[in-house]
């Protein structure tokens, strides 16, 4: 009789109850509880993925691979679409922005798929970029089959053609070249050189907790800082060509490049987001020059 | 001379050293510094008879053409080739004097070198532009000839 009285959803004194306080009152005492054994069948409790599935997802990681790697918009959604096509896609939609890729597939036969993935780091690994490139055009070909596709991914993710002290040498060599490229002698470039291995080492050390625009800030800050000590160390050295050469490093060239050329296929929306990034992160550049020069500067004088 | 050709060289070097930043492969490596030559020389050639602005304009067509051509025939993104072969026209220097300049307070000296890098830069768009303009109308023609050649054969 009780029990009865508070399942009602009202109170013993007449007050309507909270539907919390409802549920708690519907459990029923133990020896009331009867269990009714279940069949337990072969089937798994999830749908297990379809065909367009597997197409679509397949497609969409060489798509990050692509645009993760430096690959422009346009390139992504068109691989993303010729792999979808080759593989019995009938309708292929793709969407792409330089932070995400979304696209959804009908096959011939009428089964769909959709599916989105998130990028949140893109780098300038080139090499990186022609693997992808070269995996969609082995699928798209049919020397590639799907079952395998996953293990080539994962091995293309992982290639890397130069060791790390020769991307160090790679930093430092374009400092030291272009201060001579600008108008330096020799020793400009050695000192711009000694200046881009720190710059180069503070690139190679991983730093996921720094954001990238950060990251330029304080590469830019550094480099000028190092740079104008050295001058002042040195003072037969010119400050300036020094400076210029080492400012060359953290300069986001491939983005620039890159936000053009999606302006270009008429990717006006990821054009633009790229060319914003690429003006804050020059503006990161001049901070931290301007920063260094405005502590340094007077060394030399 | 031999000032033009220990900056023509250093140019090559840079492309060699951001194409290794870059992680470029050895082969289009080797197309890059190659495609960087010849941005050099148009740059410097263009320069004697006119501007920053068409100076940069034809060197960054002519390399976006070339890394397009080239693309095709060692099948690469041109992405690949052109980002390395295109750093000798990054306005470094005028980037550099803007900076100084204004933390120098001669505001007027620093919008003018900051004029000078939205130039070389606008240079640079321009040529793309034109080579993608180009390229697609390349293959929009390949495209029909084939289809016509397609009709005619069935």
């Amino acid at each position: 009789m009780e029990n009865e009285k508070k399942t009602d959803g009202a109170a013993q004194d007449g007050k309507p109850l909270s539907p919390a306080a409802v549920m708690r009152n519907r459990i029923l005492p133990p020896e009331q509880i009867t269990v009714v054994p279940t069949e337990i069948t072969e089937e798994p409790a999830y749908t297990p993925a379809s065909y367009a599935d597997t197409v679509l997802g397949c497609a969409l990681d060489i798509g990050v691979g692509i645009q993760e790697n430096g690959g422009e918009v346009a390139r992504v959604e068109d691989t993303v679409t010729r792999i979808c096509r080759a593989f019995g896609g009938e309708s292929v939609r793709v969407f792409a922005i330089p932070n995400m890729i979304q696209a959804s597939l009908v096959m011939k036969d009428g089964t769909t798929a959709f599916s989105m993935r998130r990028i949140t780091s893109i780098s300038n690994h080139l090499y990186r970029l022609q693997c992808f490139n070269a995996l969609s055009r082995e699928l798209c070909a049919g020397r590639l089959s799907l079952a395998d596709a996953p293990a080539a991914i994962a091995q293309a993710e992982e290639k890397r053609p130069f060791p790390d002290w020769l991307l160090l040498l790679g930093g430092a060599l374009s400092a030291g070249a272009f201060a001579v490229f600008f108008g330096g002698n020799l020793l400009d470039g050695l000192a711009a050189f000694c200046v881009g291995v720190v710059m180069s080492l503070l690139d190679l050390i991983p730093h996921p907790h720094i954001h990238r625009m950060a990251h330029t800030m304080i590469e830019s800050f550094v480099g000028g800082s190092l740079a104008l000590l050295i001058c002042a160390l040195f003072p037969t050295l010119q400050s300036d060509l020094v400076l210029i050469g080492t400012i060359m490093v953290p300069i986001p060239g491939l983005a620039f490049g890159n936000s053009l050329r999606d302006m270009i296929s008429g990717n006006l929306i990821s054009g633009s987001l790229r060319l914003l990034e690429v003006l804050l992160l020059a503006g990161m550049i001049a901070l931290g020059y301007g920063a260094a020069m405005m502590l340094f500067g007077g060394l030399g004088a | 001379m031999t000032e033009f050709w220990m900056m023509f060289i250093a140019g090559l070097v840079g492309t060699v050293g951001f194409g290794i930043t870059f992680h470029t492969g050895l082969k289009a490596l080797a197309v890059s510094v190659f495609g960087s030559a010849v941005v050099i020389f148009v740059y410097e050639g263009c320069s004697l008879v006119t501007g920053e602005l068409l100076s940069n304009v034809a060197a960054s067509t002519a390399a976006a053409l070339y890394a397009m051509l080239m693309a095709r025939l060692i099948r690469t993104p041109s992405t690949v080739i052109l980002t390395p072969e295109l750093i000798p026209l990054v306005p470094g220097r005028s980037l550099y004097y803007a900076i100084s300049s204004m933390i120098a307070r001669q505001y007027t000296v620093g919008v003018e070198y900051l004029r000078t890098t939205v130039e070389v830069a606008l240079g640079i768009a321009i040529g793309i532009v034109l080579s993608g303009t180009v390229d697609a109308i390349l293959i929009h023609t390949g495209e029909k000839i084939k289809k016509r050649r397609a009709v005619r054969h069935s």
